[in-house]
C-alpha cells in the first residue's frame, strides 16, 4: 500500500464553457435587464406582490432591483427530493448541482404510431404507452407525455394525460396544465398517490412544468400556475423557449442573458409567496433555422447554449432544465442518432439536472417514442464518461501487468473476472462479428429499436395493477369533476 | 455417483474443485467415457449454449474452458481413443512474421475448453516448424491465424508445405484472424474458417461429424 | 472596457485530475523497471545494453532517469506540409486536426451493398474526398491496397494511390525498416530532398507495438529509422481492456504508456530529439462477442484520459474518433461516431483518427467518410464555447427591443446569425417542405453527396516528372521483392 496525502481526485468529467469572469458578466447582465428592461407580467396580483417587495411597476411592466433577485435566489433550497409513489427509493430523484436525469418532453401535437410508423395525432392511448415503455427504460429518469392528447374534452388534456401516465408508471412524472384548474387536479391526483397532503408534503411525487414568453413576458396562466406551485410547496419548472435570432438575440451570451432574466421572474415570484419552494429553471435554448424559419431541435447551439445555460443557472445556486435526445427529423435516421447523440452527451457533461426532449423529432412537432428508446442507450454510454476514471491501485493493475507480463494476455485474470463488468453492456449496439450479423438478418439499430420497443408495448405491465385501489377510484372522481366543470363552463 | 455435480461446477467455473470432483469419480469407479461425456461435455454444451444466447462472458467462459481442460489433465490418461470422439489433438500457431497472439490464444483456450488436446506453437511460426509439429504430434487439427494482411498469405504456404511434405491429408486446417475470409480460406485450400473464437469450435464439431 | 478579464475561448474538458495523472506515470515507470518489455530486433537489444537498462535475452527493463532524460529532448511542436507546399498542419499544444484511419482490408461497397477486399481504387476514392471535405486535415490511407503485385511492398502503392488524389498531410503504415525508407525516399522527391522534408515533412509514419509490451521486429525496424532521420513518427498501442491490457482503464492506461515510453527512450538512444508521438486506440474487448470495440464510451473516456496524460507530459498525442462498430450506415454508426468524435474533440488531441471507419475496424466506406464531415462541424461548432464580449451580451439591443419584441429584423441578427453552423446534409425544412422534396433520409443525402464528389471533385494533379520519379522507387521495391 502507497499512503498518499493531498490528493485530488476528478470524480467525474464534466467540462466548462464559461469562465468566472464570463459568468459574472451574464449575471450581470441578467440583473441589469431586470432592472432597466424590466419584464411584462399579465397578472395583476403577482405584480402587486413584486411592487410590494420593492419592484417598480408601470403598467405590465415590473422592473426588479437586484436586492430583489438576490433575496430570492438566496431563499431555494439547495437539495429537493421527489420520490416513486410506490415507495421504491432506486427510482428516487435528488436535486441537487451535477446530479442528471434524462427525460421525455411535453405537449407535441403528434405522434409515431407504434403499429404503422407513421405520424398521426397523439391520442389518449398514447400517454400510458409512453409512461408504461419509460417505466421499463434504465436510464429514463422522470416521465412526460411526449404529447398533447387530441381525443378528450377539449381544456382536460392534461388531466387525462397525468390520470393515466402516474398509474402506468412509478417513474416521477414531470406535469402540464393549461390553467389553474388543471393544476389543482393534477395536484389532488399526486396527492391521492401519495395517501395525503401530508404525505405529498414529505414526499412530493411529481414535479410541475409551466413557461414564460420570450422575451421577457409572463403570461397570466404562467405566472398564476406558478403561484399555485408554490402555495402548494409543488416542485416546478419555470422556463422559456428562446429562439436565438427570433426571440431573443442572434448572440450567444445574449440569449443566455434574456432566458435567465425571464425565467428569473417565476423564480422571485415562487420565492415571495413561500420562501424556500423548490423552483428549477433553464428551457430550450436554440436557434430559429434562417433557411426554413424551423426552431431547430438539432443544431449543435441547442447543446452549446444549454451547457452554457446549465454552468450559469448552477451559477445561481439553482437547478437546471436542459435539452437534449431530440432532433429536426421526420422519420427516424442517422440524423436522428448524430443529433441525439450530440446533445444527450453535451447535457451529461454540463451536469444539468432535468434533461427533457427525449423523443422530440420533427422539431418539437412530433413525439417518437422509438426516439426515446434509442436515447436511453445513448444516455447508458454517456453515463460511462460521467462516471469517470477510477485511478487507484486496484485499477493501476501494476502487479497484474506484472504477473502477466509481455507478450501474455489478461483473460484468465481474476482482475478481469473482477472488473470487465464495470465496463458497459450495450443493448441495441450491435457488437457481432461481419459473419454473426449477417446471420441475425442484416438488422440495422432502427430495426432493434423497433423490436425492442413493441416488446416492451407488448410484455411490460409496468405497475398498472399496484396502484392502491383508493387511489384508482379518487382519480376516477376528479376526471367525472373536471368533465363536469368543463360542462358548465361551456354553457 | 451424480455427474450432474461435475457438469453444475464445471458451469460455475471452479477448477480446483472441478478436478477433484473428476478424481473422485474415477475413484468410485466411474467410466471415464460417461465422466467426459456426462458430467463435462454436458456442461461444456450448457456453457456454450449461453455463451451464445450472451448469458455468460468471454471471462467466464475462459474460466469454464481453463476448469475443463485442467481436468481433461486427469481424465485424458484413462480414455481409450474412441472416448475422445472428435475431440483430439490440435495445433495452433500463428505463422512467420506476425507477432500478434491474443486471438489466436482465445481459440485454443476455447478448443480446450471443448475438450480437445491443444498444442500451443506460439507466433512467428516458420512454415517447417508447423510441419515439425504435425509429424511429432499427429493431431487431427490445425489451426493458424494472422492479423495483418502482409501475413496472411503465410498462411497458404504453411498448407503448401504440409502437401509437399504429403501429411496435408492428415489434418482438418482451420484459419481465422481479422482480415481471414471464407473466401480466402477456399482459395489458400483450408477446410474451415471460423469468423471468431466463439464459433470455431462449434464449426470444427460440426464439420469431423459429418466428414 | 473591462481588464484582467479570464475568458473561456472554447470549452475546457479533462478526465483526469493531475493527482492521477502523476499516478499513471509513476505505474507506467513502475512497470518499465519492474516488468519492463520484450524487444524482438538485435540492433535495438545491442543499444540498451550498450545503456543503463538492464537486458535479459529479449527483456528490457529501464530505470526512471533513462525516461525523463529522453522526455527533456522531446520536440514540443511538428509541422507538416502536404504535397501542395502549404504547412497546414501543426502538431503543438491545444491544436486539434482531424483524419481518416488506415488499412481496413475490407470495402463496403456501395453497389451490391455488401463488404468486399480493398483495392487501389478504393483508396484513390478516399483520398478524392478527404482532400474535397475541409473538415479532414490529414489522411490516412482509409482502406489496404489488397491488388498490389506483392503484399510486401503493398505500402509503397498506398502512398502514390493517397498522393494521387489529395494534397493534404498524411499518416503512413508501412510494412517494414525497408517500406518506410521507400515511403521516406518518395516524401524526399516531393518536398525536393531530405533536408527540405526535414523541415516539412509530408507525414507521420504510423508505427504501433503489440500490447502487452511487445517490439516486433518490423515495428523497431520503423522507430530506427525514423530516429535516424529524424522523420516524426507515432508509437501507438491498440490494447484491449481485459484481453491484451487490464480490463480497468487506468490499467489499460499505465501498460500503454509504458509501451510507449520504451519507445522514445530507444529513440532517443538512436538519436536525441526524435519527434514521436504518443496514442492509440485504447478501448475494450466486448465480453459477449469478443469483438475489439469502436464504439464502445469506454473508448471515448479512455482516448479522452489518455489526451489529459499527454498534454502532462507535454507530448503530441493521436487519439480515436468518428468510428464505430456498426456494419452499416444507420442510426449505430451516427450515435457511436458522433460521440467519439466529441469527446476526442473536446479532449484536445493534437491529431484524430479512423474518422469514418465502420464495422469496428475492419470496413472502409466513402459515405461514411462524408456523413463524418457533417459531424465533425457539429462537434467543432460546439466547442467554439461562448462569447461575452459587449455585442455578444448585447444588453443595449435587449433593452431597445424590450419584453415581447422581436429580434428577426435586427440588424444585429442579421450580423450574428452567421456564426452558426450552417447544415450541409443535416435537414431541418418543415414536414411538408421535406416530404414534397421526396421524403430523403439522412443516408439519401449523404450517397448523393458522396458520388457528386466522385464525380465532380478534381484534385490539384501532381506533376508528372515527379509522379514518374516516384513510380520508378515503387518499381524497384517490386522487383526486389519478385
Amino acid at each position: 500500500m502507497i499512503n498518499r496525502t493531498n490528493y485530488t481526485v476528478q470524480q467525474s468529467p464534466h467540462f466548462e464553457i464559461l469562465s468566472e469572469n464570463q459568468k459574472e458578466r451574464i449575471f450581470n447582465g441578467m440583473m441589469r435587464t431586470l432592472q432597466y428592461t424590466g419584464a411584462h407580467v399579465h397578472h395583476e396580483k403577482a405584480r402587486e406582490l413584486f411592487k410590494k417587495a420593492g419592484c417598480k411597476v408601470d403598467g405590465v411592466t415590473v422592473y426588479f432591483p437586484p436586492q430583489v433577485i438576490l433575496n430570492a435566489l438566496s431563499t431555494v433550497p439547495a437539495v429537493t427530493e421527489i420520490f416513486p409513489w410506490d415507495g421504491d427509493d432506486s427510482k428516487r430523484i435528488i436535486i441537487e448541482k451535477k446530479r442528471s436525469y434524462f427525460g421525455p418532453g411535453p405537449t407535441p401535437p403528434n405522434f409515431i404510431d407504434t403499429e404503422t410508423l407513421e405520424r398521426r395525432k397523439y391520442l389518449r392511448k398514447d400517454a400510458s404507452l409512453v409512461a408504461r415503455v419509460c417505466d421499463a427504460l434504465p436510464n429514463i429518469g422522470y416521465v412526460q407525455s411526449l404529447g398533447s392528447i387530441s381525443d378528450v374534452t377539449n381544456g382536460l388534456a392534461d388531466v387525462y394525460e397525468f390520470a393515466d401516465m402516474v398509474r402506468n408508471t412509478t417513474t416521477p412524472i414531470m406535469s402540464w396544465s393549461f390553467t389553474r384548474e388543471g393544476c389543482h387536479d393534477i395536484h389532488r391526483m399526486g396527492i391521492a398517490m401519495a395517501g395525503g397532503e401530508e404525505e405529498f408534503k414529505q414526499r412530493p411525487n411529481y414535479v410541475f412544468y409551466g413557461e414564460p414568453i420570450s422575451p421577457l413576458v409572463s403570461d397570466f396562466h404562467a405566472i398564476d400556475k406558478c403561484i399555485y406551485c408554490a402555495e402548494h410547496r409543488i416542485p416546478q419548472v419555470y422556463s422559456p423557449c428562446a429562439i436565438g435570432g427570433g426571440t431573443v438575440p442572434a448572440s450567444h451570451a445574449g440569449q443566455l442573458v434574456v432566458a435567465l432574466s425571464e425565467s428569473m421572474v417565476g423564480v422571485i415570484a415562487s420565492q415571495l409567496i413561500n420562501p424556500g419552494t423548490c423552483v428549477i429553471i433553464g428551457g430550450v435554448q436554440s436557434i430559429l433555422d434562417m433557411r426554413y424559419s424551423v426552431y431547430s431541435y438539432g443544431a449543435p447551439e441547442l447543446s452549446l447554449l444549454s451547457a452554457a445555460l446549465t454552468e450559469m443557472v448552477h451559477y445561481c445556486n439553482l437547478p437546471m432544465y436542459s435539452t437534449a435526445g431530440c432532433t429536426d427529423t421526420k422519420k427516424m435516421d442517422m440524423q436522428s442518432a448524430m443529433e441525439a447523440s450530440l446533445s444527450i452527451n453535451a447535457a451529461m457533461m454540463s451536469g444539468a439536472n432535468f434533461v427533457h426532449d427525449c423523443g422530440y423529432t420533427e422539431s418539437g412537432l412530433t413525439g417518437d417514442i422509438f426516439q426515446t428508446v434509442m436515447d436511453d442507450e445513448i444516455i447508458g454510454m454517456a453515463r460511462i464518461i460521467e462516471k469517470g476514471v477510477e485511478v487507484n491501485e486496484k485499477t493501476l493493475a501494476i502487479d497484474q501487468i506484472n504477473n502477466v507480463g509481455p507478450g501474455g494476455h489478461y483473460l484468465y485474470e481474476e482482475h478481469t473476472m473482477n472488473h470487465f463488468k464495470d465496463n458497459w453492456m450495450p443493448s441495441l449496439m450491435d457488437r457481432n462479428s461481419y459473419e454473426d450479423w449477417v446471420e441475425q438478418g442484416s438488422k440495422t439499430m432502427k430495426d432493434r429499436i423497433i423490436e425492442k420497443t413493441r416488446d416492451l408495448i407488448e410484455n411490460y405491465e409496468g405497475p398498472r395493477n399496484k396502484v392502491p385501489e383508493k387511489a384508482d377510484n379518487e382519480i376516477e372522481k376528479i376526471l367525472q369533476e373536471a368533465e363536469e366543470r368543463q360542462k358548465k363552463e361551456k354553457k | 455417483m451424480d455427474l450432474s455435480k461435475i457438469t453444475e461446477t464445471l458451469i460455475s467455473g471452479k477448477s480446483d474443485e472441478l478436478k477433484k470432483l473428476v478424481e473422485e469419480a474415477i475413484n468410485n469407479d466411474v467410466k471415464p467415457a460417461d465422466i467426459l461425456n456426462q458430467g463435462l461435455l454436458t456442461g461444456m454444451d450448457a456453457v456454450g449454449q449461453k455463451w451464445k444466447a450472451g448469458e455468460m462472458f468471454m471471462p467466464e467462459v475462459l474460466r469454464c474452458a481453463k476448469a475443463m481442460s485442467s481436468s481433461m489433465d486427469v481424465l485424458r490418461p484413462m480414455l481409450k481413443d474412441d472416448d475422445i470422439g472428435n475431440a483430439g489433438t490440435m495445433i495452433i500457431g500463428t505463422v512467420a512474421g506476425d507477432l500478434h497472439d491474443i486471438g489466436k490464444d482465445l481459440a485454443a483456450m476455447m478448443f480446450e475448453g471443448a475438450g480437445y488436446k491443444v498444442i500451443n506453437i506460439g507466433i512467428d511460426q516458420s512454415n517447417e516448424n508447423f510441419v515439425n509439429a504435425v509429424k511429432e504430434h499427429k493431431p487431427n487439427l490445425l489451426g493458424m491465424s494472422a492479423l495483418l494482411t502482409t501475413t496472411m498469405p503465410r498462411m497458404g504456404e504453411v498448407i503448401n508445405s504440409l502437401k509437399e511434405a504429403g501429411i496435408r491429408d492428415q489434418v482438418t486446417v482451420i484459419i481465422g484472424g481479422a482480415p481471414v475470409t471464407e473466401e480466402f480460406a477456399d482459395e489458400i485450400g483450408a477446410d474451415l474458417y471460423a469468423p471468431n473464437a466463439g464459433t470455431a469450435v462449434e464449426i470444427t464439431n460440426e464439420y469431423l461429424q459429418n466428414k | 472596457m473591462k481588464i484582467n478579464q479570464k475568458i473561456n475561448k472554447s470549452t475546457k474538458f479533462k478526465v483526469l485530475s493531475d493527482d492521477q495523472i502523476e499516478m499513471i506515470y509513476y505505474a507506467a515507470l513502475e512497470v518499465l523497471e519492474r516488468t519492463g518489455g520484450n524487444v524482438y530486433h538485435d540492433g535495438a537489444i545491442e543499444l540498451f545494453k550498450n545503456s543503463q537498462a538492464v537486458v535479459r535475452g529479449n527483456n528490457v527493463r529501464i530505470p526512471s532517469f533513462m525516461v525523463e532524460e529522453a522526455l527533456n529532448y522531446y520536440p514540443s511542436k511538428i509541422t507538416l506540409a502536404g504535397r501542395n507546399k502549404k504547412r497546414s498542419l501543426h502538431i503543438q499544444k491545444d491544436t486539434v486536426a482531424f483524419g481518416t484511419g488506415s488499412d481496413l482490408p475490407f470495402t463496403y461497397d456501395r453497389k451490391t451493398g455488401e463488404r468486399r477486399r480493398t483495392t487501389y481504387k478504393d483508396v484513390n476514392n478516399a483520398a478524392k474526398l478527404v482532400d474535397a471535405l475541409s473538415n479532414y486535415d490529414f489522411l490516412m490511407s482509409h482502406g489496404i491496397v489488397s491488388d498490389a503485385p506483392n503484399p510486401q511492398t503493398y505500402d509503397r502503392h498506398q502512398f502514390m494511390a493517397m498522393l494521387e488524389q489529395c494534397t493534404k498531410p498524411m499518416v503512413l503504415t508501412s510494412v517494414d525498416g525497408e517500406g518506410l525508407e521507400d515511403l521516406w525516399k518518395m516524401g524526399c522527391l516531393i518536398q525536393g530532398g531530405e533536408e527540405e522534408f526535414k523541415l516539412n515533412p509530408l507525414f507521420v509514419a504510423y508505427i504501433e507495438p503489440i500490447s502487452p509490451l511487445k517490439n516486433d521486429r518490423t515495428a523497431v525496424e520503423k522507430l530506427l529509422f525514423a530516429a535516424e532521420k529524424k522523420l516524426p513518427a507515432m508509437y501507438t498501442p491498440c490494447p484491449s481492456a481485459g484481453a491484451t491490457a487490464p480490463a480497468t482503464i487506468a490499467g489499460m492506461l499505465v501498460q500503454s504508456l509504458s509501451e510507449t515510453l520504451l519507445a522514445i527512450v530507444l529513440c532517443h538512444l538512436k538519436n536525441p530529439g526524435t519527434p514521436l508521438i504518443m496514442g492509440g486506440v485504447t478501448t475494450v474487448l466486448d465480453m459477449k462477442k469478443s469483438t475489439y470495440s469502436y464504439g464502445a464510451p469506454e473508448l471515448s473516456l479512455a482516448s479522452a484520459a489518455n489526451t489529459d496524460i499527454s498534454k502532462w507530459l507535454n507530448l503530441p498525442m493521436f487519439s480515436t474518433g468518428g468510428c464505430t462498430d456498426s456494419k452499416i450506415l444507420d442510426e449505430q454508426a451516427a450515435a457511436e461516431q458522433m460521440m467519439n468524435l466529441f469527446y476526442s474533440y473536446l479532449s484536445g488531441a493534437n491529431l484524430i483518427h479512423d474518422v469514418g471507419y465502420i464495422d469496428h475496424g475492419t470496413n472502409a466506406s466513402l459515405e461514411s467518410l462524408v456523413l463524418n464531415q457533417e459531424m465533425m462541424g457539429m462537434v467543432k461548432q460546439f466547442g467554439k464555447g461562448i462569447n461575452t464580449d459587449d455585442d455578444y451580451l448585447a444588453l443595449d439591443l435587449i433593452e431597445k427591443v424590450g419584453p415581447s419584441g422581436e429580434y428577426v429584423t435586427t440588424e444585429h441578427t442579421f450580423e450574428h446569425w452567421k456564426e452558426w453552423f450552417l447544415p450541409e446534409l443535416q435537414d431541418r425544412s418543415d414536414y411538408e417542405t421535406w416530404k414534397n422534396n421526396g421524403s430523403k433520409t439522412m443516408l439519401d443525402r449523404v450517397k448523393e453527396k458522396t458520388q457528386d464528389l466522385l464525380d465532380n471533385y478534381e484534385t490539384e494533379p501532381m506533376d508528372e516528372k515527379l509522379q514518374k520519379e516516384l513510380k520508378d522507387v515503387i518499381k524497384s521495391a517490386d522487383e526486389r521483392h519478385s
